[in-house]
This record gives structure tokens, C-alpha cells and sequence, in this order.
């Protein structure tokens, strides 16, 4: 009796299959063709009647077996594995097609990472500012386009005082000394160190998370009211200090130099907005007698604006170009006064990527990537604004969708050509 | 005769959910032979399904949550699955149960308008 069930399940198991799942069913079913057997010999057949009438009434193996399989789910995941299977088999057979196919496709997909990663870096994660796309970097340079070293507050000063582009000119350098350790209670951090002017938070927009930014002084060079004072990053904050939530007031020294913490930066903040490194500190600028003369010398700094409203980046460029002209005329020597005779206004995300990189993605991107930074712009608008609207949105989905489409087209335009 | 065969089989191919879950509801928990006997004697032999075809719909029955399955002994000892009502088996039974009545009613409604 025992022997006769155990043929019985193997059998059905060799229909069935003998997977995890199988088995059970395979039991299953076992109990269902005996318990029919029994059935039939209860009607007076014999044993191997009954056994042919049990598995013709429970119906086709074969079809039970499939539509039990759909039923389960199986059958994507093994129709799949059956197709990479058959497509390898016919890469391997056919090697100059298979590196066709594979040369084509790591093509494919490094243009399209690339690409991507562009994007991600130029247009979509550049700058963590209110308003981002009003904010522009003025730089000197001479009639070529190249730049000119240093940059002085002497020109900057001018600029502050004529220009009417900007709502705000902020400025900024490294400070001293190349590294900077920030230390506390003994432990040190390796730091990013900024020394900024006091107007830079509000030009950029961004208020600290606790505590406040630098008192609104106008620069000068005697001793000021933020001298001494140091605003955290909020990594800075949390990986150096603990998060300590009474932060505000405490000591830490940066390079030996002690400082007194007056805010931290909400996470995700970081100046300049290409700085790897998310440990940044920022200190007040005291202006000192390296800036108090136009020489190759001076201090040297990177400047930040931020539009008025309704004012174009070429329109400032204009403005500025004409006023650098007359400002170049301070500097002591003819070769200094040919240098920095003129000025480059850019919008600041534009200024974070190589140059090459820009213009490769914005030879291939076109319209496209102008119409995705268009739609960055509006969204930091909406952010940084009244909160996200809804419409807002969608508008911004759909040239997305345009966008994405013009791009891929001129891709492949120029991949063809 | 094979035209007639694969007629019932149709039909069932809709109703057959149905048929089990109230098969399930009346009878209590049942195996799949139990439950294909019951259904051939209340069908009449009407429906002369190849049993074998209940096992599709006992397994999509069960990822649905409509009906759990346990194995357990059958009365001359065979181990066999029985398979019983699951809670949210009752509501879809209920709401299907309806379905089909609307469904046969409308149906009903143009067969008496065309006579």
C-alpha cells in the first residue's frame, strides 16, 4: 500500500516537477488521483482501469501544470530567465555581433549616464539658495577673457557703491593657511574655511538653522562688531560639536585662533556651492592692509551678486563692463589697467562645472538643458517662495518631458552625424 | 461532443471562483477532491470538469487571501490539503454573489425581451 503511494507521488512529481512549490502540489494532487482511484474501484474496476480513468477525469498534466504556473506567477521570471539564456547562447555564437551589441550599449548607457550626471551636477542639484538663478558671479578679466588675480576689495568697493544691478554684492575668500582644523575639547575636524563678507547669508538667501548670521556692518578696516564670531555648518555642528543644542556662545578654535560660535547652517547648506567637503565654517572678513591697495599682493576674492528683479545677466554684464572700465583706470601700472579692464558677469550655477563639461552639455543639451535650468529656476522660486504649487508642478513635468525629449533627440542627432 | 465539453468549461472559467468560494462557505473546509465531487453533484454532471482544472483557480483562490490552505489528514488517513473561508474570502464571496446576480438578472432581462 505504501509502495504504491510512493510510485504514485513520483510520478505525478515527474509531471508536476519536483520544485519547492512543486512538491507540495505534487503531494497534493497524489491524494486527489488516489482518493479518484478508490473511487473508481469502489465502481467495481480494476486496479489498472481505475488508475487510467483517476488521472483521464483529473484532465491534461500538462495543461494543469501551465495554468497552475500563470496562476502562481511563475511563469515571467522563468520566461525571462529562458530568454537572457537564448540571448546569451546567440551572443556567444555570433562574438562580432555580441560586441556590437555590447560596444553599443556601453555606449548607450555611459553617454546616458554621463549625461545624467551632468545634468544632476549642473542643472539639478546646483545650488542650495533661494533664487538660485539670480545669483551671479562677477569676475575680472582682461580683453581675451582671461581672468585677472587678485580681485581687490578696493574694485569691489566701487562696485558696491555705482552699480544698480544688484540688490547685493558679497564676497569671499579662503582663509589662511590652506587647512583648517576646527578644534574642540581636544578633537580636531578638518575643516573648509571661509572668511565672508557679512552680507553673504542674505545675499544667498539662506537664514541659519539656529542662532544668526553676521551682523549687517558695512566693511571697513577698523576692528568690527562680528570680529571673532563663527558660523557652523551643520555637519560641522553635529559631527564635531555632538549637536549640542546650546551651541551658541561656545568656544572653538580654529587654527588656534578661538571663535565664537553664533549659528549654525541648515544641513544640506554649503558655500561655495562646489565645495566637496560638507565640514565648512565661516568667519566675518577683517579687512587689513593687504586690502588697501590695488597690487598683486592684495587679497584676493571671489565676488557673489544677486540681481534685482528684472534684471538680465547681460544687463548687469553691460553695466558692469563700462563701470570696470573707468575702475580699472585705479590700478598703479599699464599692464594692471589692461589686465583688469574688464569684467565677466555669470549666472553662478553656470560657474560650477569645467568649462569643458559646460560646453559639452550645452552643445548636446541645446534648448534642452536651458529649458530643464528654466525649470530648476521656477522651482527654486516656488521653494524658496510660498512653498511648492501645484501647478507650478506640473509645469515644471511637462518641460521636463520636452526637455528630456529635445535632448535625447539631439543626442542621437549627433551620435548619428 | 467536444464542442459540448469545452461549453461548460467556458462558463466555469468565470464562475468558477464563485463556485468554490460558496462550495467553501456551505461545506466547511474541503480538499480538492472533495471539492470537485461536491461540485459534480450539484451541478448535476452538468459541469463535467476535468478536476484537475480546479487547482488554477485553488491556487489564484489563495494569493488572493480569499481562501488558506492547512494540511491535514482525510478520513482513511491520506494527507491532503484542506482548504478553508478566509475572512476577506467571505466579503468577495458576498460582493461576487451580487455580481453575478445583477450580471444574471441583466442578462435574464434581454433573453425575456427578445421572446
Amino acid at each position: 500500500m505504501m509502495g504504491r503511494a510512493r510510485r504514485l507521488l513520483a510520478r505525478v512529481r515527474g509531471v508536476f516537477g519536483a520544485g519547492r512549490g512543486d512538491a507540495a502540489r505534487a503531494r497534493e494532487i497524489a491524494t486527489h488521483l488516489a482518493l479518484l482511484e478508490e473511487e473508481f474501484r469502489a465502481k467495481g474496476m480494476n486496479e489498472a482501469e481505475a488508475h487510467r480513468q483517476a488521472w483521464l477525469k483529473l484532465g491534461n498534466a500538462t495543461v494543469i501544470r501551465e495554468e497552475v504556473r500563470r496562476a502562481s506567477g511563475i511563469p515571467f521570471v522563468e520566461n525571462l530567465w529562458r530568454d537572457v539564456r537564448y540571448a546569451l547562447r546567440q551572443l556567444r555564437k555570433s562574438p562580432g555581433f555580441a560586441a556590437t551589441v555590447i560596444g553599443t550599449l556601453a555606449l548607450g548607457i555611459g553617454a546616458a549616464a554621463a549625461m545624467f550626471t551632468v545634468v544632476d551636477h549642473v542643472l539639478l542639484q546646483p545650488v542650495p539658495y533661494r533664487n538660485a538663478g539670480r545669483l551671479v558671479q562677477i569676475q575680472e578679466v582682461d580683453a581675451s577673457g582671461k581672468e585677472a588675480w587678485p580681485l581687490p576689495w578696493l574694485d569691489i568697493q566701487q562696485w558696491r557703491q555705482q552699480s544698480r544691478s544688484f540688490n547685493e554684492i558679497a564676497f569671499s575668500r579662503d582663509m589662511p593657511g590652506g587647512r583648517n582644523f576646527l578644534v574642540s575639547h581636544g578633537a580636531a575636524l578638518q575643516v573648509n574655511a571661509q572668511a565672508v563678507s557679512a552680507n553673504l547669508f542674505p545675499t544667498l538667501g539662506v537664514q541659519p538653522m539656529l542662532g544668526r548670521g553676521f551682523l549687517p556692518v558695512a566693511p571697513g578696516f577698523a576692528g568690527n562688531k562680528n570680529a571673532g564670531t563663527i558660523v557652523l555648518s551643520y555637519a560641522v555642528w553635529r559631527e564635531a560639536l555632538g549637536g549640542q543644542s546650546n551651541i551658541l556662545g561656545k568656544t572653538v578654535q580654529i587654527d588656534d585662533t578661538p571663535h565664537t560660535v553664533i549659528g549654525v547652517m541648515p544641513p544640506g547648506f554649503r558655500y561655495p556651492a562646489d565645495t566637496k567637503d560638507m565640514a565648512q565654517v565661516w568667519t566675518p572678513i577683517e579687512l587689513g592692509k593687504n586690502d588697501q591697495a590695488r597690487s598683486v599682493v592684495a587679497n584676493g576674492y571671489a565676488v557673489l551678486g544677486r540681481l534685482r528683479p528684472g534684471v538680465t545677466v547681460e544687463a548687469a554684464q553691460a553695466e558692469m563692463a563700462a563701470l570696470q572700465k573707468r575702475v580699472a583706470q585705479e590700478w598703479p601700472n599699464a599692464v594692471q589697467r589692461t589686465n583688469h579692464s574688464g569684467v565677466l558677469v555669470q549666472r553662478y550655477s553656470d560657474t560650477l562645472v569645467d568649462t569643458d563639461v559646460r560646453k559639452g552639455a550645452a552643445g548636446a543639451a541645446g534648448s534642452g538643458g536651458r529649458a530643464v535650468a528654466d525649470c530648476q529656476r521656477e522651482r527654486d522660486e516656488s521653494v524658496a517662495g510660498a512653498g511648492h504649487s501645484g501647478s507650478g508642478r506640473w509645469r515644471c513635468a511637462r518641460r521636463w518631458a520636452r526637455a528630456a525629449g529635445e535632448l535625447s533627440g539631439r543626442c542621437w542627432w549627433r551620435g548619428w552625424c | 461532443m467536444s464542442s459540448k465539453e469545452r461549453e461548460p468549461g467556458q462558463i466555469l472559467q468565470g464562475t468558477l471562483d464563485l463556485i468554490v468560494l460558496r462550495t467553501l462557505e456551505t461545506m466547511g473546509p474541503q480538499h480538492a477532491y472533495q471539492i470537485a465531487t461536491r461540485l459534480g453533484q450539484v451541478s448535476d454532471k452538468l459541469l463535467s470538469l476535468n478536476q484537475g482544472t480546479l487547482y488554477p483557480a485553488l491556487v489564484r483562490l489563495e494569493q488572493y487571501g480569499w481562501i488558506a490552505g492547512a494540511w491535514g489528514r482525510t478520513e482513511n488517513n491520506r494527507e491532503a490539503k484542506f482548504y478553508s473561508l478566509t475572512k476577506s474570502g467571505r466579503k468577495a464571496l458576498a460582493k461576487e454573489t451580487e455580481r453575478w446576480r445583477a450580471m444574471a438578472a441583466m442578462v435574464e432581462r434581454f433573453l425575456a425581451e427578445e421572446a
